[in-house]
């Protein structure tokens, strides 16, 4: 297991005004490959953010993240987009696929970004999405498929250009059951196939899948449940709305 | 990525509607409203635009005069004298005047007559306008043109033949031109002797000397000034443009349309700025979401740019087909847009400012967005 992303007592403070909230307290984790990793936590938590400082979408206020050994504290907006692009493939809360285009278009547009040919993109997207069972599905708008079918796109999409880490922002939040167990069986077979899976959730039924757990409860970070009464999984709030 | 802007425009199809009707409205407007000032200042020009180009290079004019349309009163005299400078190849002189035409029904109408001799006709009208007849004829007693398009303007059939009167003596119209008409009245072309005769005109009298050249028309317009008192002369290409010039601005139509061009380009661009910034903000989780999986701004605005481009050309080509199918909806009753290349070029460069200049705002707001927002 190797360190493919390191947080060295990183904090994030948003400001409003005169206000300052700090989402995120001093905060020190490494995310390995081969491991399954659970960030679990209720809503508004600071999970989120915690994802966030991860996957490159913001910079920290203090501290410093590496990714690969690489410092990306000094690095600019698009530094960070092509690292994310390169390094980070995202599976997101409610899918995120880009409603103009097909299934196969979402898969291609990493790729597409990264400077392949369209023909290549496409080669490589299809097989993908067949990996995924989705072959009868390429040509369908994202609203023409089911939940099911539209994560296993985003995974698809999340996977194409072979990310090192991959991250989950609350993957199950809007599947059945069923789709759940689909999914994270996937994942899970992804963190045993070398990647860094990251997730992050506020279903603890996912703990049963993760090789190591971070607890998060109003911006503090913790391998143990301090608050465990928190974390009891809640059917009727299966969208969390963290900051 | 062309496909990809296809894709976005495509799927927002009531707004792409929205912004392709906007698009044509505003360019279709401009383009109007530029065609029709375009015909209305080719027949501000006056006697100019129907003089025979190649002879009515240079105008001798009195040097009161600011425009074409009224030329003072000159002597015969100077049509020699100017004739002497070197460079000059020939003279003839011009006659000008307001006379009243009657119809066998009792139709009365206001008309200029316009007088200058064979074999050329240097005052007009040009050779390329006559639909019927043949310029010669105009040097018989008592014959004159009529314009095609006066018909509806003396309420008279205007054929070859007709017999009328005016400034009640006899006439008879041998030539029938298209469109050598002038913007304060219908013209009669006619030779110099018949001018006279119909207005009163002593023969010493003439309105302007017109100059065909051996060398520059702008350097011997240069000489003639230099030479003559009491006289102006003008290239027929300066003359043209002052006379435009002082109508425009005397009538206010310049303002006019001016202005109406200027609300039609502001509004274009606010609507459709507007408009695809709706449609930007409509989709701004896709563009959020490119940008957390590695997109970055410049990718993000040249997808928007494409978009609005995509929109520039489709409302422009329907613009441009609702243009030229006005254009011959509106010929047969005399208004002739005038659509030339530069008219197209200038429509195609403001369709740029309003659709391109338009996705300024969606630029803005896909430049401040934040690749977290996906997680919210």
């Amino acid at each position: 297991m190797n360190v493919v992303a390191q947080l060295k007592n990183v904090n994030k403070i948003y400001k409003s005004g005169d206000n300052q909230v700090e989402a995120l307290a001093p905060t020190s984790i490494d995310i390995k490959t081969n491991q399954l990793t659970l960030i679990l936590g209720p809503s508004g938590s600071g999970k989120t953010t915690l994802l966030s400082l991860i996957g490159c979408v913001i910079y920290p206020t203090s501290g410093e993240i590496f990714l690969d050994d690489l410092k990306i504290n000094n690095l600019s907006e698009n530094e960070l987009a092509k690292l994310r692009l390169n390094k980070i493939g995202f599976v997101f809360q409610s899918f995120n696929l880009i409603q103009p285009l097909t299934a196969l278009e979402n898969v291609m547009q990493p790729l597409l970004l990264k400077g392949y040919s369209r023909k290549e993109a496409e080669d490589i997207s299809r097989k993908a999405l067949e990996k995924m069972g989705l072959s009868e599905r390429l040509k369908n708008l994202p609203k023409n498929l089911s939940g099911g079918q539209q994560q296993r796109v985003a995974i698809a999409r999340a996977l194409v250009t072979e990310p090192e880490i991959i991250l989950c922002d609350e993957p199950t939040a809007s599947l059945d059951n069923k789709s759940i167990k689909v999914v994270l069986d996937d994942l899970k077979e992804l963190s045993l196939s070398g990647k860094a899976v990251v997730i992050v959730t506020h279903d603890d039924r996912l703990k049963e899948y993760a090789d190591c757990i971070y607890y998060v409860v109003d911006g503090e970070v913790s391998t143990k449940p301090h608050h465990e009464e928190a974390f009891v999984f809640d059917p009727s709030k299966t969208h969390s709305n963290d900051n | 990525m062309i496909r990809t802007a296809i894709k976005y425009i495509r799927f927002e199809k009531t707004k792409s509607i929205g912004i392709v009707i906007g698009i044509v409205i505003s360019v279709f407007l401009i383009g109007q409203q530029l065609a029709t000032l375009g015909f209305l200042t080719s027949l501000m020009g006056g006697v100019i635009e129907n003089a025979n180009p190649d002879v009515a290079q240079v105008w001798v004019v009195g040097n009161q005069v600011t425009q074409a349309n009224s030329l003072s009163t000159l002597n015969s005299s100077l049509v020699n004298e100017i004739k002497s400078i070197e460079g000059v190849k020939e003279t003839y002189a011009a006659s000008v005047g307001a006379a009243i035409v009657k119809f066998d029904n009792g139709q009365t109408a206001p008309v200029i007559l316009v007088g200058s001799d064979a074999p050329y006709f240097a005052a007009g009208p040009n050779p390329e306008k006559i639909i019927d007849g043949s310029v010669e004829d105009l040097q018989a007693d008592r014959n004159v043109s009529a314009d095609f398009f006066d018909a509806s303007t003396f309420d008279y059939p205007i054929k070859k033949g007709t017999r009328m009167e005016i400034n009640n003596k006899e006439a008879v119209i041998s030539v029938i031109t298209r469109n050598a008409r002038g913007f304060g009245g219908s013209y009669m072309f006619t030779g110099l002797a018949n001018e006279r005769l119909f207005t009163n005109q002593s023969p010493d009298a003439i309105n302007a000397v017109l100059v065909q050249t051996k060398d520059d028309p702008q350097k011997i317009a240069q000489k003639i000034n230099a030479t003559f008192h009491g006289v102006k002369a003008f290239t027929s290409n300066d003359f043209r443009n002052k006379t435009v010039n002082v109508v425009i601005v005397s009538s206010n139509i310049g303002l006019s349309i001016g202005s109406l061009i200027v609300f039609a380009v502001i509004s274009g661009f606010f609507i459709i700025g507007l408009l695809l910034y709706s449609s930007t903000f409509d989709r701004i989780k896709d563009y959020g979401t490119l940008k957390a999986i590695g997109a970055n701004n410049r990718y993000l605005i040249k997808l928007i740019f494409l978009q609005s481009l995509l929109y520039a050309i489709v409302g422009f080509v329907i613009a441009i087909a609702l243009l030229f199918g006005m254009k011959a909806g509106t010929e047969k009753a005399g208004l002739l847009l005038q659509i030339t290349p530069m008219l197209l070029l200038e429509l195609l460069l403001m369709t740029l400012f309003i659709s391109v200049g338009g996705s300024f705002f969606a630029i803005q707001k896909i430049r401040k967005l934040e690749p977290a927002s996906v997680f919210k």
